[in-house]
Formats: structure tokens, C-alpha cells, sequence
């Protein structure tokens, strides 16, 4: 029966022992083994969330720079569409006013070249008639006594010349 | 398991029927011309002794003197070397070492004789080979666990390296696997130094137990005395956090009628004392009874060699090889009897904190 019959100085040590050792391990050993373990795990944990969250943000980033692309390039296709629509417009309205210009050119060339005939026109009548004067004067020099009538006398045979 | 078994109650029943010869033999060292006692020699060694014994050479037994420790009532304490009693030839203060199954100290006469009386006052605190076998596993569950958690401290938030990798999925395992799912998220914290060293206790000792020479080979965990501590300390934490749920449980299972209750509350009182008390057994039993095998398996090899050497070679080869083979199973033991113990634990705390 010694095997199952417990002795006095066993049962003694394995108390004190045990429970000196359970005091130590508690104090010394599992407290700060435990501790650093649901650290690491935590730390671990928080690494895999920051990297996902770092994955999230790169392919809504991503996908913004192809947002941003595809932005670009419509406003680019747009902007080309508008140029060359302004720019057709602007060559209408340039050349517009160039004929404008040109016509109102053309026109006061023409004015002028009228008003210079008819300056001509006039002062040929005037040389005309002054000649017409002094050739009926001295015509009439001798046959008329008031030179006022044969000056409207002239001056009539001009009018009928119509030149 | 079955072999196991069987082979475990041929030579416990072996034991028994040469019981007989057990008092006939001291087995104590010195006398080599005597038949070899396989009983003798197996719960010499599943057994506790006052020095630890090595080997016999020339007739002498060598063994390592180990400190005796006596608190007799009426003559105080008494401490000494177990050297004194020179293998139980002679006797020291009149203290007698006496060889039976186990060793133990008598107070004898100035003839020789024991004094009964004066023997039943000895208390023996004596450093015995168990006893040696713990203070030497406690100290390196120290070493061991304090060095660890020292370079948790200093690589702190790194990749674990040597020792601490190699323990620290045993420590996860025993906090997630063992604590966590038997105790409950929110309790286990409290319990989880307690099951931590419990379990690393268990296992350390069962695998010193199976080293066969100095400073292995003590049966500590198969001392009655170990596990019985060990049960004690489940029960008494189990019984002080126990709270209403538990107890409700035992005094007055709800939901059932009262007559049947005055069957079921002292079978759930009993209960309550039985739980430790298989723990205990269960543990002592499965270490001690795998030392009993192996050491039969050796037994053997000297009972054959007795008829004749030739059988005692034969037979060796087979021994030799059984021995390996339950060696190897005991190393499956020596854990799964610790996480049983620890599991077990786990499981009677959780109830008792169960709350709904």
C-alpha cells in the first residue's frame, strides 16, 4: 500500500514548492511572457489592418489616376473640339471684316475718284466757260456793249454743251 | 491501449502474488547472492528513497547522499546526511534507515529494536529522492521560463528565437486551446498562470521521469503525493470561484422535482469531490503504471538470464526493443497525461465561473 498511501514529507515540499513556484512563474515568467505575446499579436494585428487600409488606399488612388486620365483626356478632346471651332469662327470673322474693310476701301476710292471727276467736271466747265468769256469778249468786244449779257448768253450755250 | 493494459495487469497482478517474498527481501544493497526480485525492483524504483541510489559495484551500492531532515516531537529538528546511515548498516543520533519497499527512518533502541513509540513522533521532511527531483524540476522551470521572458522583454514585438520558439506555441496552446475555449473569453485571464504551471510541471516531470539514470528517473509524478497536491489546488480553486450558477447546480438542479433532488444533490455533492479525486488518480496511475511496464520489460531480460545467460541475451534483444517502443509512447503520455490534467483543470474552473 505505499504506493497510494502519500508521505508526510512529500506532500510538505510539493506544497511549499509548488506554490513558491506558482508565485515565481505568475511574478516573473507568465506575466510578462503573456504580456509580450498579446503585444506581438496586437502589434501583428494592427500591421495586417494599416496594410490592408494601405492596399485600400492605393486602389482608390489608382483608380482616381485613371478617373483623372480619363478626365483629361475628354477636356483635351473637348478643348481641340472648341479651338477649332473658334478658330473657324475667328477665320469667318476675320475674313468678314477684311472684306468689309476692303469694300469700304473700294468705296471711298470710288467716292473719291466721282468727287475728283466732278471736280474736274467743274473746273473744266469753269476754264471753259472763263475761256468761252474771254473768246466771246473778245468776239464781242467789238459788238456788244454790256459784257453781263453775253456772259449768260455763253454761260447758256455751255449749259447745252452737256458734257 | 489494450496491450497496454493487459501487459500493465499481468505484472501488477505479478506483484501482488509475490508480495510475500517482498517482506522475505529487503532488496537493500550488499547482499548480491540472492534470487532477483522483479516486485522488489520495480517499487524501488516507482517508489520514494531516502538517497538515491545509482548502482551496485562489487557488492556496494553507490548512491548520491541525500539531506535528512527529522522534526521529532519532543528532540526538535534533526538535520543531516543520509551518508550516516551508511546504507541502513548503522545508525545516527539512534535514527535507522530501514529498506523495505520504500525506505524509512525508525527510531531504534539501544538494542537494535525499533521503538514504536518514539518512531511515531518522527515527522520526515527529509530531502528524498522525489522531493530532490522537484526542488531540481522547479528550479529549471525557472531558469528555463525567467530566461524566456527575458527576451520577451528585450526583443520585444520580434519573431521569437531558440528556446522561446520552441515553447511558445506549447504556452499559445495552453492559453487558447486549453484556457480559452474551456474558462471563456472573459475569465481565463485569472486561471491561466495556474494552468500554465501546472501543465509545464507535469509535462517537465513525467519526461524526467522517464530519464533513466541521475538527475531523471524519480516517479514523481507518479507519487500519489504529487497529483493529490496538485487535485487539492484544482478543488480549492475550483470551490472559491464557484458562484451561484455552480452551486445552484449542485444544491438544487433547476428543473427538477424535488424528490428526485434528494437523490441527485448528494450524488452532485459527491461529485464535487470525486472530480479532483479522478484527476489525481488518473494522473498518478497512467505515470506509475508506465514506469511499472518499462521496468517489467527490463525484469525480463534478468529473470531469463537467471535460468540461463543465453535465454537472458535473447530475451534482451526483445526487451530491449519493447522497451523502446513503450518509451516512445510514454513521451506521447507524458504530454497528453499534462494537457488531460490541465484540460481537465480548465474545464472544473469554467464550470464554476459559468454564469447565464
Amino acid at each position: 500500500m505505499e504506493l497510494v498511501k502519500p508521505d508526510i514529507g512529500l506532500l510538505f515540499w510539493m506544497t511549499t514548492c509548488f506554490i513558491l513556484l506558482l508565485v515565481l512563474m505568475k511574478k516573473f515568467a507568465w506575466g510578462p511572457i503573456l504580456k509580450a505575446l498579446n503585444e506581438r499579436e496586437q502589434g501583428i494585428q494592427t500591421a495586417l489592418d494599416q496594410a490592408e487600409e494601405a492596399q485600400k488606399q492605393i486602389s482608390e488612388a489608382t483608380s482616381r489616376v485613371a478617373q483623372i486620365l480619363e478626365e483629361g483626356k475628354k477636356e483635351k478632346e473637348k478643348l481641340i473640339k472648341e479651338t477649332q471651332i473658334e478658330l473657324s469662327e475667328y477665320k469667318k470673322e476675320q475674313q468678314s471684316k477684311i472684306n468689309i474693310q476692303m469694300d469700304a476701301q473700294l468705296k471711298s476710292v470710288k467716292d473719291e475718284i466721282a468727287q475728283q471727276k466732278r471736280a474736274a467736271i467743274g473746273e473744266l466747265k469753269n476754264t471753259v466757260a472763263e475761256l468761252s468769256i474771254d473768246i466771246a469778249e473778245k468776239i464781242l468786244k467789238k459788238e456788244l456793249e454790256n459784257p453781263n449779257q453775253h456772259n449768260s448768253l455763253i454761260m447758256d450755250s455751255v449749259e447745252d454743251l452737256q458734257i | 491501449m489494450m496491450l497496454r493494459f493487459f501487459v500493465g495487469l499481468f505484472f501488477l497482478t505479478t506483484i501482488f502474488y509475490s508480495s510475500p517474498v517482498f517482506g522475505a527481501s529487503v532488496g537493500g544493497p550488499g547482499d548480491g547472492n540472492e534470487k532477483f526480485q522483479p516486485g522488489d525492483m520495480i517499487m524501488h524504483h516507482i517508489l520514494d528513497a531516502h538517497e538515491w541510489h545509482i548502482l551496485d559495484w562489487k557488492g556496494h551500492a553507490v548512491s548520491i547522499p541525500l539531506p535528512i531532515i527529522l522534526l521529532h516531537e519532543g528532540k526538535g529538528l534533526k538535520v543531516f546526511s543520509s551518508s550516516k546511515f551508511d546504507h541502513g548498516k548503522s545508525t545516527h543520533q539512534g535514527y535507522k534507515l530501514v529498506y523495505g519497499k520504500t525506505t524509512s527512518i525508525e527510531f531504534v533502541n539501544e538494542d537494535g529494536s525499533n521503538n514504536v513509540a518514539e518512531t511515531a513522533k518522527i515527522w520526515d521532511f527529509s530531502i528524498t529522492k522525489n522531493v530532490f527531483s522537484l526542488i531540481f524540476s522547479i528550479l529549471i522551470l525557472l531558469f528555463v521560463f525567467i530566461t524566456i521572458s527575458k527576451r520577451y522583454r528585450k526583443n520585444k514585438n520580434k519573431a521569437p528565437s531558440g528556446i522561446q520558439s520552441l515553447l511558445e506555441p506549447i504556452v499559445i496552446f495552453v492559453r487558447d486551446d486549453i484556457a480559452k475555449s474551456a474558462i471563456g473569453e472573459k475569465e481565463y485571464k485569472k486561471y491561466l498562470p495556474f494552468l500554465l504551471t501546472v501543465f509545464f510541471f507535469i509535462f517537465l516531470n513525467n519526461l524526467l521521469g522517464l530519464i533513466p539514470f541521475f538527475p531523471g528517473g524519480a516517479n514523481l509524478t507518479g507519487n500519489i503525493a504529487v497529483p493529490l497536491v496538485l487535485a487539492a489546488m484544482v478543488f480549492i480553486i475550483t470551490t472559491l470561484s464557484g458562484k451561484k450558477y455552480y452551486w445552484k447546480h449542485i444544491f438544487a438542479m433547476p428543473g427538477v422535482p424535488k424528490p428526485v433532488l434528494l437523490i441527485l444533490t448528494p450524488i452532485e455533492i459527491f461529485g464535487v469531490f470525486l472530480k479532483p479525486l479522478v484527476l489525481m488518480i488518473r494522473l498518478f496511475a497512467n505515470i506509475t503504471a508506465g514506469h511499472i511496464i518499462i521496468l517489467s520489460f527490463f525484469s525480463m531480460i534478468f529473470i531469463f538470464g537467471e535460468m540461463s545467460p543465453v535465454a537472458g541475451y535473447g530475451v534482451s534483444v526483445f526487451s530491449g526493443l519493447f522497451v523502446l517502443f513503450m518509451m516512445t509512447l510514454e513521451l506521447l503520455v507524458a504530454f497528453l497525461q499534462a494537457y488531460v490534467f490541465t484540460l481537465l483543470a480548465a474545464m472544473y474552473f469554467g464550470m464554476a465561473v459559468e454564469e447565464h
